[in-house]
């Protein structure tokens, strides 16, 4: 399988965001450079940023910042639909510095104008897109540019000047990510990688567990099971490839991993588990069936206006 | 010291032969500004394209009779004039925390040349206002409460300016300590107030040569400043023997022709209202001598001619810009004033490529550089605190947040390896008072005097919220006047007042910040414990009476410790004062010290030296400043000081014999490097009847335990 840990993501060349639902099952850690602003239409679904496990339900809002590694990952037996903005931090800023937003209705941290707010203006701006007509593309960007001044005017940010910042944890993920999923076939791709970044296992799962909460070994042992999956699902090699292709090492590991992840064997999985199809481009970012999407939208967009007294904003 | 003065004397005949040749109504011509009253309020409201004096404002000028024109240039932390050349400077009153008066008198060379660069003749921007109440919206153009200081600060200034043959403004004349109120209060005070308070910094300006004054708006016992006989004719001019002239301050400085006139104002400025036209038909009408207006027309001619040659003869050299940034770049050093510096947090150690260094508060990431009204500077740039710190956190990751929400401010504290918060003011606090133009929506209203000393509620919780998660935090406060510091200054690290430091004033603070130079700052004012201990004052009154004590002589008088005295500062490095001894000549007594830095690096002390009379027959200050040198050493460097006190600046002013009467009684010297009673060194001298005949021997130096 070809597997690139950036997201291609599909850019209005005018003004670079791209707008889509999806259903997801689950995406593994990965990053990309836009700003990825989600908000939930149904289900429930967790995100894993920032060494922090994140559980969204319907009415949510969470924004993931550029270049942040995040993992998204549905609850059981739950189909989670969500919407997605994604815009390119050259739409927040000019100069050679990076912006952090702090955006999660389940925290803490309130914002001034209300979550519903940004829940209604993403709304807003997937119903546009959703729109054939060709003046639809100037209401998206209208309301995306209100967006994107609302998050400055209302959300908690901060911005982070030097080099220092690009040596962070975060870049050390990156790095090993890149590197498993090359060697992802070695029994001891964890020892290997030591030995390529010069540092002690210790060294590196603290540094990694800093930066998204999970040891060297949980990361990897998530890469072996989404490829496991797809190999499953797509092909029709034996469990022995699989086991080997994955580097599980023994068919027990194998087995053990791969039930408590789905409560499935393999055998089973294949026969009956559902896969995300990573074909669009988009791991595990689903289609979703317009016409409901759109009802869904306009409830949102008039439960709000009404509740504020306002037909456009 | 009256060289300049001289200079304007020696042109009286001349001046004299060129006044006999006009007629009235040129005579009255050169007595008032061309600028539209229009062109005036458009510019302060914004409403038009050109900002405030952003060309010089003329007044007068009879090219074929060889009369030049005067050509108005504003500041005082810069040249108003222009736009994207000039260089700003701190404000003046963080320029008083240098105290400095050699660097002050540079900085005065540096305005000099550009005023001259931006086509004018004349600086109108040394203020020596006496900020009686610490709110008063501008006491950030004005060096600080102390009169010495202040009249030895404007001094320098007057000196630096004029030796580039621009005539140099001293204002406003005089107790313009109010800005909301300032065109509608009356101001009272007794003659030993005004004698010995509100008036002696603008003699030492006259002394010092000033070839201009600009009236106040104020009144005085009831009459408008630019109106004042007593003020403008029978001190000033009369007793003081000032040979310059004075024009109004702008537009509302008069209000009446005859009035101000006869009450010695020489020229109405920058529009003609009451002068022109209506000035010679009250001359021709007999209510105003024509003598008065031969006087005004020879003091304008003397002056302008007095300096016009002085530029001719001065070689003049092009401004070099670069250098006066340079100069502003150091006087920020210099005058930035740390307050407190717990086990030595700073100065900061962790400008280094793995470190994280969050920088809070929104006053960080803005150009912050003063008042916007009439001493707006349009300097070509301004290095934001921010800026300073990025440039110079040699790779270190900063974090920028305006600090708005404490949760946040606690997050990003506990990952960082230090936390600096600025706090503080920006012109919609303080400065000139400019009401919001009626015609518009909604516009705020910006300047004018602070009904609180605190910091806002805002900047409190910000710092609270750090101070709650570590205990190193290092505020940094902005601001033009004197900011009470809260509880909070129990919980954190470092406090260093800023003030407003001018377009190089970020990298200043940082260079600071890191170790790469040592602030040389100290207060210019006390920070008393609350706005309680100080003397007060209606923002909006029309009549405001102003005691005898002010300031720190306020806080000496009541017995109230402040939190930092006046003319405190803290070092990297620390100094030894030793074999301080007291010597007298007829008309002077003459401290000398031994100042060494044993510390571990170079930096900067300033010897104060105070005197006071517990024994006078009348009620004294305390103490008051009298003298004050500042040095520099580097590491292990030992220099040795002189301080003087003449002894007519003993005197109090009699008011029954109207005059300044030195006492025979004892004087007790303090020497030291802080207004601090306990820490003080203390002498006792005695003076003999006749003052300034007194035998040294009767003066008798002796250390008290």
């Amino acid at each position: 399988m070809p597997f690139s840990v950036y997201e291609t993501v599909n850019n209005d060349k005018l003004f670079p965001i791209h707008v889509f639902v999806a259903s997801i099952e689950s995406s593994v850690f990965h990053w990309h450079k836009e700003y990825e602003m989600i908000g939930m239409l149904k289900g429930s679904m967790h995100v894993r940023v920032q060494s922090e496990t994140i559980l969204l339900k319907e009415g949510d809002v969470f924004l993931v910042n550029s270049n942040e590694v995040h993992a998204l990952k549905s609850v059981d037996g739950e189909v989670a639909l969500c919407m997605f903005i994604q815009m390119e931090p050259s739409l927040f800023k000019t100069g050679d510095h990076d912006i952090l937003f702090y955006l999660d209705s389940t925290g803490e941290e309130q914002v001034k104008c209300g979550f519903d707010r940004f829940y209604y203006r993403m709304s807003k701006i997937v119903y546009e897109s959703m729109n054939e007509d060709k003046h639809a593309p100037f209401r998206v960007r209208a309301q995306a540019s209100c967006m994107i001044a609302e998050l400055f005017d209302y959300v908690v940010y901060d911005v982070r000047f030097g080099e220092g910042r690009k040596q962070n944890e975060q870049e050390m993920v990156v790095r090993f990510m890149e590197y498993a999923q090359m060697h992802l076939a070695e029994e001891h791709v964890l020892d290997m990688a030591c030995h390529e970044f010069g540092m002690s296992r210790k060294t590196l799962d603290r540094s990694i567990k800093t930066s998204i909460g999970l040891s060297a070994k949980e990361i990897i042992d998530d890469l072996r099971m989404e490829r496991a999956k797809t190999l499953l699902k797509t092909t029709n090699k034996n469990m022995n490839y699989i086991l080997d292709a994955c580097g599980f090492g023994s068919e027990k590991t194998f087995y053990r991993l791969f039930r408590q992840e789905t409560g499935l064997t393999p055998k089973a999985f294949r026969e009956n588990g559902s896969m995300v199809s990573y074909d669009s481009g988009l791991k595990g970012y689903l289609d979703f069936e317009t016409p409901m999407v759109k009802g869904m939208l306009k409830g949102i967009i008039d439960a709000y206006q009404e509740k504020n007294h306002c037909l456009e904003g | 010291m009256k060289e300049c003065e001289n200079v304007i004397l020696d042109y009286h005949e001349k001046a004299k032969e060129i006044v006999e040749t006009l007629s009235l109504t040129e005579k009255v011509f050169l007595m008032s500004g061309q600028i539209t009253k229009e062109e005036i309020r458009g510019a302060i409201q914004k409403k038009i394209k050109t900002h405030y004096n952003e060309m010089p404002y003329r007044a007068g000028g009879i090219e074929e009779k060889g009369i030049p024109p005067m050509l108005f240039a504003d500041g005082s932390r810069g040249v108003v004039c222009g736009r994207g050349k000039a260089t700003c400077f701190p404000v003046a009153v963080m320029r008083g925390a240098t105290f400095d008066t050699g660097l002050e008198k540079q900085i005065g060379e540096a305005i000099g040349e550009e005023v001259l660069e931006a086509g004018a003749n004349l600086f109108g921007g040394v203020c020596v206002n006496l900020p009686y109440h610490p709110g008063w919206g501008r006491a950030q153009e004005s060096y600080g409460e102390d009169p010495y200081l202040l009249g030895k600060m404007g001094a320098a200034l007057v000196q630096g300016v004029q030796s580039k043959g621009v005539i140099a403004c001293v204002k406003h004349f005089a107790f313009n300590s109010m800005e909301n109120a300032r065109r509608k209060v009356n101001i009272t005070c007794d003659k030993r107030t005004e004698r010995e308070v509100f008036l002696p910094q603008f003699k030492m300006c006259v002394d010092a040569g000033a070839g201009a004054f600009m009236s106040a708006y104020n009144s005085y016992q009831g009459v408008k400043c630019g109106h004042h006989d007593y003020l403008l004719n029978q001190v000033l001019k009369k007793e003081w023997g000032f040979p310059g002239f004075v024009f109004s301050d702008f537009t509302w400085g008069l209000t009446d022709t005859v009035e101000a006139v006869n009450g010695g104002l020489d020229m109405e400025m920058p529009n003609t209202c009451y002068y022109g036209e209506k000035l010679t038909q009250a001359v021709r009408d007999g209510l105003v001598p024509e003598s008065r207006i031969d006087e005004a027309a020879l003091r304008i001619i003397c002056t302008l001619l007095a300096f016009r040659d002085k530029r001719e003869t001065c070689r003049r050299k092009k401004a070099d810009y670069e250098q006066h940034r340079a100069l502003a770049y150091r006087c920020a050093v210099e005058g930035m004033t740390l307050l407190k510096n717990e086990r030595n947090v700073l100065p900061l150690r962790c400008n280094k490529k793995d470190k994280k260094i969050v920088v809070m508060g929104q006053l960080a990431d803005c150009e912050n550089i003063g008042d916007r009204g009439s001493s707006q500077v349009y300097a070509p740039y301004v290095i934001t605190l921010l800026q300073g710190i990025i440039q110079a956190a040699n790779g270190a990751e900063i974090i920028y947040y305006d600090g708005e929400s404490a949760a946040h401010c606690k997050r990003l504290s506990k990952e960082a390896d230090a936390v600096i918060i600025v706090a503080g003011n920006d012109y919609y606090d303080e400065g000139e008072h400019i009401e919001a133009d009626p015609d518009a929506v909604k516009i705020k209203n910006y300047g004018g005097d602070r009904a609180q000393l605190g910091l806002k509620k805002r900047d409190t919780e910000m710092i609270e919220a750090v101070a709650s998660v570590r205990e190193d935090a290092i505020v940094a406060i902005v601001g033009g006047g004197m900011i009470i510091p809260g509880q909070w200054r129990e919980h954190v690290a470092a406090i260093m007042l800023l003030y407003y430091p001018g377009m190089e004033g970020g990298s200043a603070f940082a260079d600071v910040l890191f170790g790469k130079k040592n602030p040389g700052g100290k207060l210019p004012f006390v920070i008393p414990q609350s706005e309680n201990d100080m003397p007060q004052v209606d923002w909006d009154a029309t009549e405001q009476s102003y005691e005898y004590y002010h300031g720190y002589t306020w806080l000496l008088e009541n017995d109230r410790e402040p939190i930092y005295p006046f003319g405190y500062g803290l070092s990297y490095t620390k100094f030894d004062i030793s074999d301080i001894t007291i010597r007298t000549t007829e008309e002077q007594i003459v401290v000398t010290a031994t100042v060494k830095n044993i510390g571990a690096r170079e930096g900067s002390e300033v010897v104060q030296l105070y005197v006071g009379a517990a024994h006078s027959k009348v009620k004294r200050a305390k103490l008051l400043l009298k003298d004050f040198t500042k040095v520099f050493l580097g590491k292990g460097e030992t220099c040795e000081i002189h301080l003087t006190c003449r002894v007519e600046d003993m005197a109090y002013y009699d008011e029954q014999q109207g005059m300044f009467v030195v006492e025979n009684t004892g004087y007790d010297i303090y020497v030291g490097t802080a207004c601090v009673l306990k820490d003080l060194q203390k002498f006792s001298v005695l003076v003999d009847k006749n003052g300034s005949q007194c035998e040294s021997g009767q003066i008798s130096g002796f250390l008290f335990d």
